[in-house]
């Protein structure tokens, strides 16, 4: 519907609103109240990365699952890492040895000082 | 909190003991081949699955060898000394070094026949099929084109 006189109805609510008087009152010392507030918000400590991380990792590990696959995790990291390792070191040993006996008994391949 | 952190630490050392101890596992029979006065002798008994008294025979035959071989080793290091100062003394093929040369073909061979000799000899020490494994080995790592280039002496001469 189209609003014929839409400027006299804002004038009659500005009217309205000037005319308003709050009634309640503030509490006492409301200001200065206000301004504690501000100043405790402002010194409130800032949390660091550092903080943050741990209070993440701990709140985490609160739950049983995660602890778990968290353990078991690292458990078999170390497990395939070290066989990993130990037969790469135990295949290099023996290749040098095998060069080694070759050495030994080859005249054409015995290091020479 | 603190069983939290329990478990944070817990895990990291739970993860590196058995990453030791699986190691140390792995490697055990590694380490106590080092520990042995001949580690690619104590290495052949393992690849070969050889007895200790085969062991002990073939320590034997290989400590019989080592002053022959250390004294063709000499004979091959004086020959290509020889050849190598005969080749820069001069610019074409002389009959010396057309001499030295068959000298040191005549050296390979009989550097090749006392390996052969001593490899058969190993081999008769083992068990038969561990032997005929071993032969085919050694064969491939001495005696194939390539693998008698004498490097070092040659290197020597061109300091």
């Amino acid at each position: 519907m189209k609003e014929n006189h839409p400027s006299e109805k804002d004038k009659a609510l500005s009217a309205l609103l000037r005319a308003w008087k709050p009634d309640a009152s503030l509490p006492p010392r409301f200001q200065e109240a206000v301004w504690n507030r501000i100043s405790c918000a402002e010194a409130a400590p800032t949390f660091s990365l550092w903080q943050a991380l741990a209070s993440r990792i701990e709140t985490a590990l609160r739950r049983p699952a995660l602890a778990f696959s968290y353990v078991t995790v690292l458990l078999f990291a170390g497990l395939g890492v070290g066989y990993w390792q130990g037969e790469g070191k135990t295949a290099q040993a023996a290749s040098e040895w095998r060069a080694r006996y070759v050495q030994t008994v080859d005249p054409y391949q015995m290091p020479r000082n | 909190m603190k069983r939290s952190w329990l478990i944070l630490f817990g895990g990291l050392f739970a993860g590196l003991l058995a990453y030791t101890c699986i190691y140390l596992h792995a490697t055990s029979a590694q380490r106590s081949l080092e520990q042995s006065s001949h580690p690619e002798l104590a290495w052949l008994q393992k690849q070969y699955r050889l007895t200790d008294t085969q062991l002990a025979q073939v320590v034997q035959l290989h400590d019989a060898y080592q002053p022959k071989c250390a004294a063709l080793c000499r004979r091959i290091d004086d020959q290509n000394q020889k050849v190598q100062l005969l080749l820069a003394a001069t610019n074409t093929v002389t009959p010396e070094i057309k001499q030295a040369l068959a000298e040191a073909a005549q050296l390979r061979v009989e550097c090749q026949s006392a390996m052969m000799q001593h490899f058969y000899e190993v081999s008769r020490a083992m068990p038969p099929d561990q032997g005929k494994l071993y032969l085919a080995w050694v064969r491939q790592e001495t005696l194939l084109p390539g693998q008698m280039v004498p490097t070092k002496p040659a290197m020597r001469m061109a300091k």
